[in-house]
């Protein structure tokens, strides 16, 4: 029997997964405002970190522009991979489940 | 640099680069922080938006504090803890736990128990540092997560145990340096110690093995009992006699029964 490693797909990831695929990219508050408090503030840069693990999105820092103080932000887009898994997660979900439509 | 034209969050960021390494920073903590300098910035002069905005920020930073040793590169990310601390309310859970923690040892302990916990973060913060200098030593023993919590059990034993804590501990780290010599000077395949161990306290997922360490363990360990529970040292007693004939039953048995093989575990073999 071969062992396939299907990537899962957690509620929180694939909330992330759509509000990216409809915004192309987001900062990390930006998600939480978006969210209607599913996501948390701090906490969701931890699930952000555990899908670019994975390969669902990127990141990458916000471009200061010169002169400019603070901290930098990170901007989070969507990875090929993972809008591949959130079609397959929606169809899967539609199959199993046709009552509840994603 | 004057406490004018410091930018909000500068203190935390030192603070995160004492208790957080670089990759731990650069994908948690600055954003957050870069997150609560923007609302600052955005609330502009509305006191009641930039109270909100310290109050948020701060927040946020405690909950990475509190969720930081089950989210550090190296641990597993999609843990149950992780997914626990990530959680809807996992973050909020976790920082009234610390505080309920706190609020509940501190009428018993009193200031005994403050000055425990705030050696126990120096200490943290010192090996931390240590760990991010010597970044190829072995860092398991020196876990800051496991020093806190070593700490903090040896804070709320004290009432109970008194002196006999620290000949315990003292008993601990003796025992702990001749396991380790021995285990150096005598390499096994049951005994790794080319893997880093990860920090677990769950004593059947420590690596003991059928050799003189494990005796030593063993050992130790009915010592402690024996000493901390004196009442019930003939039962102790009378368990290892019965632990010990089951054992060699079970020794002969599996002898009896293998042609060639060696047993995994046999001390008199090896």
């Amino acid at each position: 029997m071969t062992n396939y490693s299907i990537p899962s797909l957690p509620p929180k990831e694939r909330l992330i997964l759509e509000l990216l695929l409809a915004r192309g990219s987001l900062f990390g508050l930006q998600l939480v405002a978006l969210s209607d408090g599913a996501l948390k503030r701090g906490t969701v840069y931890v699930t952000l970190g555990r899908m670019e693990t994975k390969g669902f999105i990127r990141s990458e820092q916000e471009a200061m522009p010169p002169g400019a103080i603070g901290l930098p932000r990170r901007l989070y887009y969507p990875t090929p991979l993972g809008e591949r898994v959130l079609v397959a997660w929606s169809q899967m979900a539609l199959a199993l489940l046709p009552e509840v439509q994603p | 640099m004057t406490a004018l034209n410091r930018q909000p969050g500068e203190r935390l960021v030192k603070l995160a680069t004492l208790l957080f390494d670089e990759p731990t920073r650069s994908i948690f903590v600055i954003p957050a922080l870069a997150d609560y300098q923007m609302e600052l910035s955005e609330a502009d002069a509305n006191t009641f938006k930039r109270l909100t905005a310290h109050v948020r920020g701060y927040a946020a930073f405690a909950r990475l504090l509190l969720a930081a040793p089950f989210i550090v590169p190296s641990s597993p990310m999609g843990s149950p803890v992780s997914t626990f601390v990530t959680g809807k309310y996992g973050g909020n859970l976790l920082l009234v736990l610390a505080l309920a923690l706190f609020a509940a040892i501190r009428p018993l302990f009193g200031w005994f128990a403050v000055a425990v916990i705030g050696l126990g973060i120096a200490l943290a913060i010192a090996l931390r540092l240590w760990n991010n200098r010597h970044p190829s030593a072995r860092g398991g023993a020196a876990d800051p997560l496991l020093t806190l919590l070593a700490v903090a059990l040896f804070a709320a034993i004290w009432s109970m145990f008194g002196w006999f804590v620290l000949a315990a501990v003292a008993g601990g780290l003796v025992m702990a340096i001749a396991l380790r010599r021995w285990n150096t000077r005598h390499p096994s395949q049951l005994a790794p110690t080319s893997r880093r161990p990860d920090a677990e306290i769950n004593l059947s997922s420590i690596p003991v093995a059928g050799d003189i360490g494990g005796l030593l363990f063993v050992i130790g360990a009915i010592i402690t009992v024996l000493l901390g529970l004196p009442d019930i040292r003939w039962f102790v007693l009378a368990s290892v006699v019965v632990g010990a004939v089951l054992a060699g039953g079970l020794f002969l048995w599996r002898s009896s029964r293998t042609s060639g093989l060696v047993p995994a575990n046999s001390i008199l073999r090896r």
